[in-house]
């Protein structure tokens, strides 16, 4: 029996992202706060809409999860650092994995933008230029800042050094999710930061 | 001949690609999946930006693939879970890196981006820095200049002034700032690729991908043929050629005690297990004859006894089905017998594949290798063929004259647990029947020798140890004796062959002819290697060697002239040492040649 040359995997599942112990709630607290960053970063790059989101859930069967606009939104303001966030539902485990698969896909759907994203940040550096004097990136760097002070409760706090640099790094933290297996380095990612 | 195909698979991504070279294992009709061994792989960076001759390529064995790919998937998950203030701290341009300020702080969990990082002066990545807006960095100018270097392109030798956290000897990456990633190769450094290659996010995230994917198809043995697992104690080739001497020395007392114990013994696989266990432990086992113990158990298939220690041994034959006159390409074995460069550890290790696997008498561990497998599986002759006491495989008087510059490939072989005449591949060489007489040239043997040790074996003879398992065959004295022959005769450092050579009751009657004729001795070595030479799709260098072949017309010595030479001489289907391929010749010395375009040439050489 030969194997393929390469083995397609199949869609992530939520089996792929194990989970030793149940996170408390601060680190769930944490997970949830990352996962919004990063949605949020994959979100402003690609243009995604609540739309796209949910097609991306159905379409890895987790509607269960992730089914309306509105539950989307809740999950996504259970993120402790969002503005009136609140009351508002708080995110479980299982919700956290399901977003980790949906990102993930979303990402690998956009794997080539993000991919000429990252790029164009390299080549940046390297002519000692400003990034964000390449349209991309410029675009996806404003997005970023205003969105994240939009939603977030430190938002207008945060300066614009520092979230360019968060920016920066999400960017880059999404070429590694949009992987084959990102799914699961964005899990273990989450667990240890949690930790 | 061969019974195990070779296995072809490679990954690619847009700026690496991985190739990985691997044989079937026979094992895996017993696993019901494909199990490889003896596996390679090439790594190739394709930088598009690059010309092809400055794309640097990796070659390594399974153990290192193995090793890179767990450095590269742990530092990506650990890259994923900081921080983007973990990578504030300057990194030092390379002529900086002294090692002395963190590369990288060790990562805080500071899961979230709060305010209170605003505070912090470091916030920032110097390759990315502004101009206007790098007030908080001092070197980023520094780190840019630097930068446009670094990036993308590889440099050749790309190694910063001063050692930096680590060293260069172990695998590992480090980060500069966000945007470059340093790979130190470790035992993968080529003198193109340089000790440091540089990655770019894009590279690194390829490079991972590549690894991940090689890793969720892995379907090799853990360390059968390849080494993974292998103690690193096993890549130093002084305490390899130890115990390779060690290794010798124990299989000919011990044949040369069986045989004086029990002449008809044909029992001796086990006996030499026992001595060689023994021997493990000895510091000096050249001078160490007397302790010779005396074998008590005649089971040739007490692998159990034999420690973990020969496990890798198995490579040597490399399985059961081994093929003689294949000699493996797999080396994986021996990665780092030969030191002087760094592409060794793929290329040309047939000899030393049996070196590797002889633990050295420094009690370490060895491969994982489950010995019990073996034990089960009776054609698995490997574990037994180092004990063998026929084994000899040792060319016989040339073994001596070891200290040659060049490596000295005595026996390619490697493969066969069964070597020509006696496909006894289940069966200890012990029954080889071939080798029936000599009886007598043991003792003989014996006597000649000066000093039973042949302290001659430095690093270079500890080639001939993976040989061990073809004496048998070899074509000179009986078997038994044969183990001892070698270690005998290479006292001698002469020539030696008398002994060996002596009362070869399986002379060729061609011998007369070609020993008087030496164009047509010439020829027929030159019709053999005609035969066989298949040259490599990638080769591009004629490879040379000399071949010193004995009036049976079987090789006593080879001598690889050149790199490549060395690298390719598992291509070039040897002949075994001591088994007669052409008619015997006595001191004959030829020059062989061998061309890409698959043209063979031979001269004769004046010894």
């Amino acid at each position: 029996m030969q194997p393929p040359l390469k083995t397609i995997p199949s869609l992530p599942q939520l089996q792929d992202l194990p989970l030793s112990q149940t996170p408390n709630e601060g680190q769930l607290d944490n997970i949830k706060a990352h996962l919004d960053l990063v949605l949020l970063a994959l979100e402003v790059l690609a243009n995604i809409t609540s739309e796209a989101v949910l097609a991306a859930a159905a379409e890895l069967n987790l509607e269960s999860v992730i089914s309306d606009r509105v539950g989307l939104w809740r999950l996504r303001q259970s993120n402790p650092l969002r503005k009136s966030s609140g009351g508002r539902k708080k995110l479980d485990v299982e919700e956290a994995r399901s977003l980790v698969l949906v990102i993930c896909h979303l990402a690998k759907q956009n794997q080539d933008l993000i991919r000429n994203a990252v790029s164009l940040l390299e080549e940046s550096a390297q002519k000692d230029e400003e990034p964000h004097r390449t349209a991309l990136l410029g675009d996806y760097l404003d997005a970023f800042c205003n969105t994240y002070q939009e939603r977030m409760e430190e938002g207008e706090a945060a300066s614009i050094d520092n979230l360019s640099q968060l920016a920066w790094k999400l960017l880059i933290d999404l070429l590694f999710y949009s992987a084959s297996n990102g799914h699961r380095r964005l899990w273990l990612a989450l667990l240890d930061r949690s930790r | 001949m061969q019974a195990s195909k070779s296995v072809i698979r490679r990954y690619t991504s847009p700026s690496c690609t991985l190739e990985i070279t691997a044989q079937n294992s026979p094992l895996s009709r017993w696993a019901g999946q494909s199990l490889f061994k003896n596996l390679k792989f090439r790594l190739r960076f394709e930088d598009p930006k690059q010309p092809d001759d400055q794309h640097i390529t990796l070659r390594g064995d399974r153990a290192q693939l193995e090793s890179l790919r767990e450095i590269v998937s742990d530092y990506v998950q650990k890259f994923l879970q900081e921080s983007p203030e973990q990578f504030t701290i300057q990194p030092e341009t390379p002529a900086e890196l002294n090692g002395s300020t963190p590369h990288h702080k060790s990562p805080l969990i500071t899961e979230e981006f709060t305010k209170d990082n605003e505070d912090e002066e470091t916030i920032s990545f110097p390759t990315v820095a502004f101009p206007e807006e790098s007030t908080q960095i001092q070197e980023p100018t520094q780190i840019q200049e630097s930068t446009p270097n670094n990036i993308v392109e590889f440099l050749p030798h790309s190694y910063p002034v001063g050692a930096p956290q680590g060293g260069y000897s172990q695998m590992r990456l480090q980060p500069q700032g966000l945007l470059i990633h340093e790979l130190f190769l470790g035992s993968l450094a080529n003198e193109k690729s340089g000790l440091v290659v540089p990655l770019s996010i894009v590279q690194l995230h390829d490079l991972a991908n590549v690894l991940d994917d090689y890793s969720a198809n892995a379907e090799s043995l853990p360390s059968l043929g390849g080494g993974a697992g292998r103690p690193v104690w096993m890549n130093n080739p002084v305490v390899l050629g130890s115990a390779a001497a060690a290794v010798l020395v124990a299989v000919g007392i011990t044949a040369t005690a069986l045989r004086m114990s029990n002449p008809a013994e044909e029992g001796q696989v086990a006996s030499v297990d026992e001595t060689q266990e023994q021997y493990y432990g000895a510091n000096d086992p050249l001078l160490d004859v007397a302790p010779l113990p005396v074998p008590s158990e005649n089971d040739p298939l007490t692998m159990p006894s034999l420690p973990n220690d020969l496990e890798p041994l198995p490579n040597l034959p490399t399985d059961e089905d081994s093929d003689l006159a294949d000699l493996p390409e797999g080396d994986g074995v021996v990665p780092s017998i030969l030191p002087p460069s760094g592409q060794l550890p793929g290329a040309g290790t047939m000899p030393n594949p049996a070196v590797s696997s002889i633990p050295a008498p420094t009690p370490t561990q060895v491969s994982p290798l489950p010995v019990p497998q073996r034990a089960q599986i009776p054609t698995y002759t490997p574990p037994a063929s180092p004990p063998r006491p026929q084994v000899p495989a040792y060319s016989p008087p040339p073994v001596a004259p070891a200290p040659s510059p060049t490596p000295n490939f005595t026996f390619p072989q490697v493969s066969a647990s069964s070597p020509s005449p006696a496909p006894s591949s289940s069966a200890p060489r012990t029954s080889n029947p071939p080798s029936s007489s000599a009886a007598s040239v043991p003792p003989r043997i014996e006597a000649s020798s000066s000093s039973p040790i042949p302290r001659s074996n430095n690093n270079r003879s500890i080639p001939t140890v993976p040989s061990l398992p073809n004496l048998p065959e070899t074509a000179p004295p009986a078997r038994p004796s044969q183990p001892q022959a070698p270690i005998i005769a290479t006292s001698p450092a002469s020539s030696g062959n008398g002994a060996a050579r002596a009362t070869t009751s399986e002379s060729s009657t061609n011998n007369e002819m070609a020993a008087t004729n030496p164009t047509a001795h010439l020829s027929e070595v030159k019709r053999y290697f005609e035969q066989r030479w298949t040259p490599p799709e990638n080769l591009s260098e004629t490879l040379e060697y000399i071949l010193y072949i004995n009036a049976e017309g079987a090789l006593d010595r080879i001598i690889p002239v050149g790199q490549a030479a060395i690298s390719n001489i598992s291509r070039t289907k040897m002949p075994i040492p001591g088994e007669p391929f052409v008619s015997g010749r006595a001191n004959s010395q030829v020059r062989l040649v061998l061309t890409p375009d698959g043209k063979v040439q031979t001269f004769a050489e004046s010894r």
